[in-house]
């Protein structure tokens, strides 16, 4: 451990004052009493409680977190299924393209996937709903599931499943037995992340999106493009705490899984 | 060795539990296993010893059903295994890494193979106890594998590998990961185990005193070929090729000519250096100084007086020998080959050996242990002068290196039977390094 120094102090101040200054203003304001966003009036939770009897915002949360929960399930079937080739599959042609490739849509721009998401829509006459914010987010959230499996996979001793195999399971037994079990914590990592990024996407879901469904993150742009209110910091309020309970979740599910010793 | 009855191996009456026939396996262009073919027996404990990348997991794994052979069949109590997947085979298999399922308790990994039999209730808690109880294991069924210690995950592998009673079992290196204390007192325990269940054992490792220690038979690998299959004795005693003498213990080989001897002529054709020869059983002993008068020689009045005469005419006397093979001239045999291995000196005396390989080029083998050492010259057949050039101190042995007059490096191992400060040999001293005329073999490749 390094000693307290004033240039460590100050340097840690100035980072974390960036990274969450901004929020720390928006959850103090999302309690504010007064209507003026930058005017603080005493304590109050009446934003809250508009916000729950707020229709458009709670239809919009429940698509939001429909979409959410099914392309986050979705995209840990696939993303795990391309896992366990990759790194199972054996060699087989074109595989470290492929692996490549499953790489690919995390470092493209949102933008351009959204657009060729939406003009594959368009060319197979796909109505534009919930059903089609889902396959999207159900693209790329399978992208982060399959890094994080492939990367417990790649850890994993083979000779577990050939030790199933050889006291008597048929390989599907064996994935199901004993690959399953072992690599849950990351499967289970995989589904918040992708989770919780759909319920922060802006960018593809409104390329995706038609009017029927309004994902929680377009209704709060389109809200703020007439003004900022503070039941929008409320709203804003609760998506931060969710999202940190996912991604804290997320990371101590890895942590507790990568102390334990897994080739015993 | 005796053998009051035919083992297995050498029955031609009994079915083999195991046979690979002309089995061939190849990795896209390397060949692991090179048309091989192989019999293994019920109840045998079965080793497949080579250095890395032999060829001898693959055929472990062959077995198993993880590998299917490019070529050839493999048959396990006659049945054509070959294509047979390894959850259908009646055989189990203990891991290197042991492979303990992390996320079930000793109890349930033990339990694993048994519930996918379908047993369950009382015969499946009968089985698994029985199975904790064999190996000592009790205590422990509630833990996880990573809150016990390696010898105890190696005992849970076993006991997990032998649950279901298979016919045979494998161990791939299954000791590796114990330090030397534990592996040895393993071994005893895996042959007591392998005695009590009476299941047919083949086990791979590239540890030959383990192999020596706990296989019926060892078949030693090199290249993807079985080089011999044999019983430890036989493997140690008389390897068939440099590369088996070699792998197993510390040899010291001496290249020469073999001369066949006739049976008539003992005499060995080349006796110009004083070779101890039949005729020589009749010249009078002459008086040697006994071993304080060599000292004294050797160390006082050697600078002055120049070398003491060691020749030939003054033979010992028996009582002054040490650590020597009593192999005396009196006795010597008839037949074998005479091996010229140097100009000048005495041929090597090998009466065990094949008289056909008359004119060839042979490694004359020996062991370290089979060469007694001493200051004064022996009354052995094979007997040569030397220099310590060093001494490996082992404890309970002591290797000396000896190098003979030309330049051949030859090793004799000693029992330190007496403690280290009544040593008599020290470091560059001239010594006679000696051998029975049965103690090596003369090998061709």
């Amino acid at each position: 451990m390094k000693r307290f120094t004033w240039f460590n102090a100050t340097s840690l101040t100035i980072g974390f004052a960036f990274l969450y200054l901004p929020m720390i203003v928006l959850v103090v304001y999302s309690f504010n009493a007064s209507k003026l966003v930058t005017v603080w009036a005493g304590f109050s939770t009446q934003w809250y409680v508009q916000l729950f009897t707020n229709s458009d915002f709670a239809q919009s949360a429940l698509v939001t977190l429909k979409v959410g929960l099914a392309s986050a399930s979705i995209a840990t079937i696939l993303g795990t299924m391309a896992a366990y080739v990759m790194i199972r599959g054996g060699r087989f042609f074109g595989r470290t393209l492929f692996s490549g490739m499953i790489y690919a849509p995390l470092v493209m721009p949102e933008v351009i996937t959204g657009l060729s998401l939406l003009l594959l829509f368009i060319a197979i006459g796909l109505n534009r709903d919930a059903f089609t914010i889902i396959l999207a987010h159900t693209t790329f959230g399978m992208c982060y599931v399959s890094v994080v499996v492939s990367a417990r996979l790649s850890t994993f001793d083979r000779s577990l499943e050939e030790a199933a195999l050889d006291l008597g399971c048929s390989p599907l037994a064996a994935f199901r037995l004993v690959t399953l079990p072992i690599i849950a914590p990351a499967v289970v990592s995989g589904w918040l992340l992708a989770f919780t990024l759909s319920l922060d996407d802006l960018v593809i879901a409104s390329f995706v999106s038609g009017p029927g469904a309004t994902t929680l993150p377009i209704q709060i742009f389109s809200a703020v493009r007439l003004g900022v209110n503070p039941e929008i910091n409320a709203l804003s309020t609760l998506m931060i705490a969710i999202v940190t309970i996912g991604v804290v979740t997320a990371s101590l599910i890895t942590k507790y899984t990568a102390r334990r010793p897994m080739d015993a | 060795m005796i053998q009051t009855e035919l083992a297995s191996w050498d029955d031609p009456e009994t079915r083999p539990l195991i046979e690979f026939v002309n089995v061939t396996k190849r990795f896209g262009d390397f060949t692991a296993i090179d048309n091989q073919s192989l019999k293994i027996y019920k109840g045998e404990f079965f080793a497949l010893l080579g250095p890395s990348g032999c060829g001898k997991t693959t055929m472990m794994r062959m077995l198993a059903g993880f590998e299917m052979p490019t070529e050839g069949t493999i048959r396990i109590d006659g049945l054509d295994v070959s294509t047979v997947p390894p959850n259908k085979r009646a055989v189990n298999m203990m891991f290197q890494s042991y492979a303990l399922f992390p996320h079930l308790s000793v109890w349930d990994n033990i339990a694993f193979g048994l519930r996918r039999e379908g047993k369950s209730g009382q015969a499946l808690t009968a089985r698994v106890e029985e199975m904790l109880r064999l190996t000592r294991m009790e205590k422990f069924a509630r833990r996880k594998p990573h809150q016990i210690s390696g010898g105890q995950r190696q005992r849970v592998a076993l006991a997990r590998s032998l649950a279901k009673a298979p016919k045979l079992l494998l161990l791939d290196e299954p000791l590796g990961a114990l330090d030397k204390k534990l592996r040895q007192e393993t071994q005893f325990e895996l042959m007591d185990i392998q005695e009590s269940t009476g299941t047919t054992f083949v086990i791979v490792t590239h540890d030959q005193e383990e192999a020596m220690t706990v296989a019926s038979r060892v078949a030693v690998m090199d290249e993807g070929k079985l080089v011999q299959v044999a019983t430890p004795d036989v493997i140690y005693e008389a390897p068939n090729s440099i590369y088996v003498a070699d792998f197993i213990g510390d040899v010291s080989l001496i290249s020469g000519v073999a001369k066949s001897r006739v049976p008539s002529d003992v005499a060995p054709q080349d006796s110009a250096g004083g070779q101890p020869s039949a005729q020589q059983q009749d010249t009078p002993r002459q008086p040697q100084p006994n071993a304080f008068g060599a000292w004294l020689h050797d160390t006082v009045f050697e600078p002055v007086l120049g070398a003491r005469s060691k020749s030939d005419e003054q033979a010992v006397e028996p009582a002054q020998q040490e650590d020597t093979v009593t192999d005396t001239v009196r006795e010597l045999p008839a037949g074998g080959i005479a091996i010229h291995w140097a100009d000048g000196q005495d041929p090597i005396i090998a009466t065990n050996a094949d008289p056909c390989l008359d004119g060839k080029t042979v490694n004359f083998s020996i062991r370290p242990e089979k060469i007694g050492i001493s200051k004064a010259r022996p009354d052995a057949l094979n007997a040569f002068q030397g220099k310590v050039i060093d001494i490996a101190y082992l404890g309970h042995v002591s290797t000396y290196h000896v190098v003979l007059t030309n330049g051949l490096k030859i090793m004799a191992q000693v029992s330190n039977t007496r403690r280290i400060s009544r040593r008599s040999i020290t470091w560059e001293d001239d010594v006679w390094i000696s051998f029975s005329s049965t103690a090596g073999v003369a090998l061709e490749h």
